[in-house]
């Protein structure tokens, strides 16, 4: 679960732009393009599915109805202990994980890399100040310290949010930051400082547009980083508490009936490991193709 | 070998500020919420005067910096204070569990090493080809599968189904070393594949980066060595550093993955207590593990810069930086 260290400038970005694009992006794709569109139909699935296709409620359930097989009753996937449907649940379940995933590493990103341009473009205490920082944040296992700040601040989504963004913040501060010492002293930086633009002119306007777009090369990784440990923190019981689902406490109740209904695990497992798996996949092609 | 002390002096003094301010913050997070903790250990049956005893006995009426330095003090003498729940002295709950943590750890590290570096090698002996690819397909697979899930289908499978190692009863290390290993194989297991995932890539692509990229090789291979020899002694030998430096900054996430593994296996190392005592808010127990997890990073960085400076040719005859 480590965060990617380094960024790569997005030299092909502009091609994408203009009228090369299309052979781009049509050309040879399958490897972005299948895992892509799997993450889509996830996301359309979680959020619309379980009213599109009426599927049984996803908590509430009748004990009558507990632990049926494949198929029964109309339960696609069969049902949990309490009765509720299996595949409703990892469907809503997974809004969640896409909630927190994409929320915590947008913030990240955007509170990041403005501390990190500040940081680098002045230099000074306030560099000093977030290089040290940090550092003490290397010194600290991110899952630990997500752990506890979710935990103290009490379980809820909002609260795992919070946590998640502390931990994607610092690794999107040094790239930027790196980024802008790399970048302030280029001829088109100084020329703009010459004729006497202001310095918010010149963060805003010329340095911030150059370091963001290789920050987005390994958006997908971060969004999986934090996906996982989302679904950690559920798990341990930092996260989203039951009834609500998640598929970290999907989880961790399946593993009470693992001998007898191991389905309660497999099923939020698996919804997981395939929505991660993919986001990992689209961040590889995203990285090989953008990067360097 | 004087100028490896000094760097190596000289890190240990930057570790310093770095672990008394890791700790600081721990302090300052499990501690922030003041007025609620008599309150939430002594439950609904707290009343004025028992919530004052409580404060008065844990310390709680002095201030918050106060009471950070005055823990920073006990801790230098060994001393981390009572857990609010069990009474028990911190110092001694941790002294109990971290050899298991300790040990599963190591059992994670060392299974990841010893598939990863016969994996990477393989891989970068032919790159994009069948050892490639499959090594790569399993990477995948380790860095998607989170702990949590791989862990209850390895007990699914190896000790519910298969039955060939036991699910519970944990036999300390000392005491009999085969069925202590037949109980952490699967943590280890557990924890481990994660990091193989890691490890193989890393080590993979540096030794592809050399292969390609430097002359050596193509003067070790103008030599007449085989492909092996050239692989395992020269290539292997200096992509070891770039792999050091990957172990040692892993240490953290190893820690943060053994509370996950412990919580799953129902084993009682540092990382199953870490987890519990922050759901109970047991603060005085979970900043002493906080301490602890950060002095073993600070450690076990250290312990890198000097593994790195030992291993380094240039620095062990004098002639570097």
């Amino acid at each position: 679960m480590a965060l990617p260290t380094e960024a790569v400038p997005l030299r092909r970005f502009g091609a994408l732009l203009d009228g090369r694009a299309r052979s781009i992006r049509l050309k040879g794709n399958l490897a972005m393009m299948i895992p892509l569109g799997i993450l889509l139909l996830m996301v359309l699935a979680c959020f619309f599915g379980p009213a599109l296709f009426h599927l049984p409620a996803y908590q509430d359930g009748n004990l009558a109805n507990a632990n049926l097989g494949l198929g029964q009753q109309g339960h696609l996937l069969g049902t949990d202990p309490l009765g509720n449907d299996l595949l409703s649940r990892s469907l809503v379940g997974g809004r969640v994980s896409i909630e927190v995933g994409l929320g915590a590493t947008l913030a990240g990103v955007l509170i990041g890399s403005n501390l990190g341009m500040l940081a680098g473009y002045f230099g000074g205490a306030l560099d000093t100040a977030l290089m040290r920082l940090i550092d003490v944040q290397l010194a600290f296992p991110a899952l630990i310290l997500a752990l506890i700040i979710a935990e103290y601040l009490g379980p809820s989504e909002f609260h795992e949010g919070i946590a998640l963004t502390v931990l994607s913040v610092p690794n999107y501060a040094r790239l930027s930051r790196a980024g802008t010492l790399r970048i302030r002293e280029r001829e088109f930086v100084v020329a703009t400082r010459i004729m006497g633009a202001r310095r918010r002119h010149i963060t805003l306007r010329h340095i911030y547009p150059n370091i963001v777009p290789s920050l987005i090369t390994i958006f997908p990784i971060t969004v999986s980083v934090v996906m996982l440990v989302e679904a950690t923190l559920s798990f341990l019981g930092a996260g989203i508490r039951p009834p609500a689902p998640s598929w970290g406490n999907m989880v961790y109740a399946g593993t009470q009936y693992l001998e007898t209904a191991p389905i309660n695990v497999i099923v939020p497992g698996a919804f997981l490991f395939v929505t991660v798996c993919c986001l990992n996949l689209v961040g590889e092609q995203v990285r090989a193709r953008f990067g360097r | 070998m004087n100028q490896a002390l000094q760097i190596i002096w000289r890190r240990a003094i930057h570790l310093v500020p770095v672990a008394l301010a890791a700790t600081f913050v721990s302090f300052l997070l499990v501690n922030l919420q003041q007025g609620n903790t008599a309150l939430a250990v002594l439950g609904t049956s707290a009343t004025p005067e028992s919530i004052h005893q409580f404060d008065l006995k844990y310390g709680l009426n002095h201030s918050l910096l106060y009471r950070y330095f005055s823990w920073l003090w006990q801790a230098l003498h060994g001393h981390l204070g009572y857990s609010y729940q069990t009474q028990q002295s911190v110092a001694s709950e941790i002294v109990q569990r971290f050899p298991v943590t300790l040990e599963l750890i190591c059992l994670g590290i060392f299974l990841a090493v010893i598939t990863a570096v016969p994996a990477s090698i393989l891989a970068a002996r032919r790159p994009m080809k069948a050892a490639d690819w499959m090594g790569r397909g399993v990477a995948m697979v380790g860095f998607s599968m989170p702990g949590f899930v791989l862990g209850p289908l390895l007990l699914l499978v190896f000790a519910v189904k298969l039955k060939i190692v036991p699910s519970v009863g944990f036999v300390p290390i000392t005491q009999n070393l085969w069925q202590n290993l037949r109980i952490m194989i699967l943590p280890g297991v557990a924890l481990g594949f994660a990091f193989f995932a890691t490890y193989s890539r890393i080590l993979r692509g540096d030794m592809v980066d050399q292969l390609y990229g430097e002359e050596y090789v193509l003067t070790a291979r103008s030599k007449g060595l085989s492909e092996w020899r050239v692989l395992i002694r020269h290539v292997f030998k200096n992509s070891l550093f770039s792999f050091i430096t990957v172990l040692g900054t892993n240490v953290g996430v190893l820690i943060g993955g053994a509370v996950v593994t412990e919580t799953v296996f129902n084993l009682a190392g540092m990382g199953g207590l870490l987890n519990s005592s922050v759901q109970q808010k047991d603060s005085p127990v979970v900043q002493g593990l906080v301490g602890v997890i950060c002095l073993s990073v600070v450690v076990a960085n250290l312990l890198t810069d000097i593994a790195y400076l030992l291993l380094d040719p240039r620095v062990r005859y004098g002639s570097a930086h």
